[in-house]
């Protein structure tokens, strides 16, 4: 059991780690293997979408790829500091501490096309009437529907991605974990993404209070 | 905290601008340098991934003229340490990032860059 890494989040701004979160772990986890072996011989660049805490790239940066560049993004500024704080706080000599960037962006939008190795996703997933627009304020309340709040289906953020998938992860090795909950389809999802030349696996899931949650491994 | 290695894989991505969009110049920035301990098979692995036109003289504009113009054949561990120093160690706390073509400029404060843009700026 690898051990879950310690944060400090003001839970009033930043997504306190849920359900969702540990099912990440437990799948970065249950993959240490595949991913190991994926990325022999090469440093691998590591980027987490909607970082939040940090508490996904932390723990994968601690336990299963530590010789790696990360990049960890969010368009919420306290979710970057964050996440700069978690890595900090569970930096130990071995694990290169300099390769860690928090970055405010809308996905990967500023990252170079194809330069994604090992994308992860765990996207504001919960059906509504819209994603909701960027508070102007630091101190705004709104900043957690973001986290949250995905739109028709839940799923106008993540469809962002996987329409851009091509661009942003590297020819032939870059790999995805994206998390989805039932009400976003996923199986129709795969379907879709199958028809576009992804190979698309469901590599854990589990049911969480009313949620049943699953996170989708894409590759080409 | 914006590192050389970091500022190697970012572009500008507003709205048309798609040439010439890197690299990124750095601008009034406040630089603080961090000693680390080198590695060397971690340098000389992603060696092969950098844009190295880009790396050296964006460290050259940041006062650091220890790497060659053009990636040596062979590299030697003099040369993976200034590598390392110029990747890891420069950190950039404060100022900015502006793109070469249409001159957006991408803030940074507390060592995070912002690179989101405003609703007229998305392409
Ligand atoms: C469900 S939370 C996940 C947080 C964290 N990764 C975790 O698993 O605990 C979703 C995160 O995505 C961020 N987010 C929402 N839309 C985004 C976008 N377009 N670009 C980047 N981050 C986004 C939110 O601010 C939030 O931190
Ligand atoms: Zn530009």
């Amino acid at each position: 059991m690898f051990e879950t890494p310690l944060t400090n989040i003001d839970y009033d701004k930043v997504y306190e780690p849920a359900e969702d979160s540990f099912l990440l772990l437990d799948c970065f986890e249950q993959e240490y293997q595949s991913i190991q072996q994926r990325f022999t011989g090469r440093v691998p660049v590591v980027t987490e979408i909607g970082t939040g805490s940090g508490i996904v790239t932390c723990f994968i940066k601690q336990n299963i790829l530590p010789h790696s560049i990360f990049f960890a993004t969010d368009i919420n500024p306290t979710s970057c500091s964050t996440a700069a704080e978690t890595i900090k706080l569970n930096d130990t000599h071995e694990t290169h501490p300099f390769t860690f960037t928090a970055m405010q962006m809308n996905l990967t939008s500023a990252v170079r096309s194809n330069k994604i190795d090992l994308l992860v996703f765990n996207p504001p997933y919960v059906p509504a009437e819209n994603v909701p627009e960027i508070p102007k304020d630091l101190d705004d309340s709104s900043w957690l529907d973001l986290a949250l709040l995905g739109g028709q289906d839940g799923m106008m953020t993540t469809w962002e991605v996987l329409n851009n998938l091509e661009n942003i992860l590297t020819p032939e090795i870059g790999i995805a974990y994206i998390l989805f909950c039932a009400r976003n389809k996923p199986d129709q999802v795969a379907e879709t993404m199958k028809a576009r030349g992804w190979k698309v696996d469901v590599v854990i899931h589990r049911k969480a209070g009313w949620e049943v949650l699953s996170i989708l491994l894409f590759q080409k | 905290m914006v590192r050389l290695i970091t500022h190697n894989l970012l572009a500008c991505h507003a709205k048309g601008c798609t040439q010439n969009n890197f690299p990124l110049q750095f601008k009034d920035v406040s630089i603080e340098l961090k000693e680390q301990e080198v590695n060397s098979e971690f340098v000389k692995n992603f060696l092969p991934r950098l844009e190295w036109k880009a790396l050296v003289n964006t460290a050259r504009q940041l006062g650091d003229t220890s790497l060659p113009e053009e990636l040596p054949d062979m590299v030697d561990d003099d040369f993976l340490k200034a590598l390392h120093h110029v990747l890891f160690e420069i950190h950039v706390e404060e100022g900015a990032m502006v793109c070469p073509n249409c001159g957006h400029s991408y803030p940074i404060s507390n060592g995070i860059p912002n690179m989101l843009l405003s609703e007229h700026e998305i392409g």
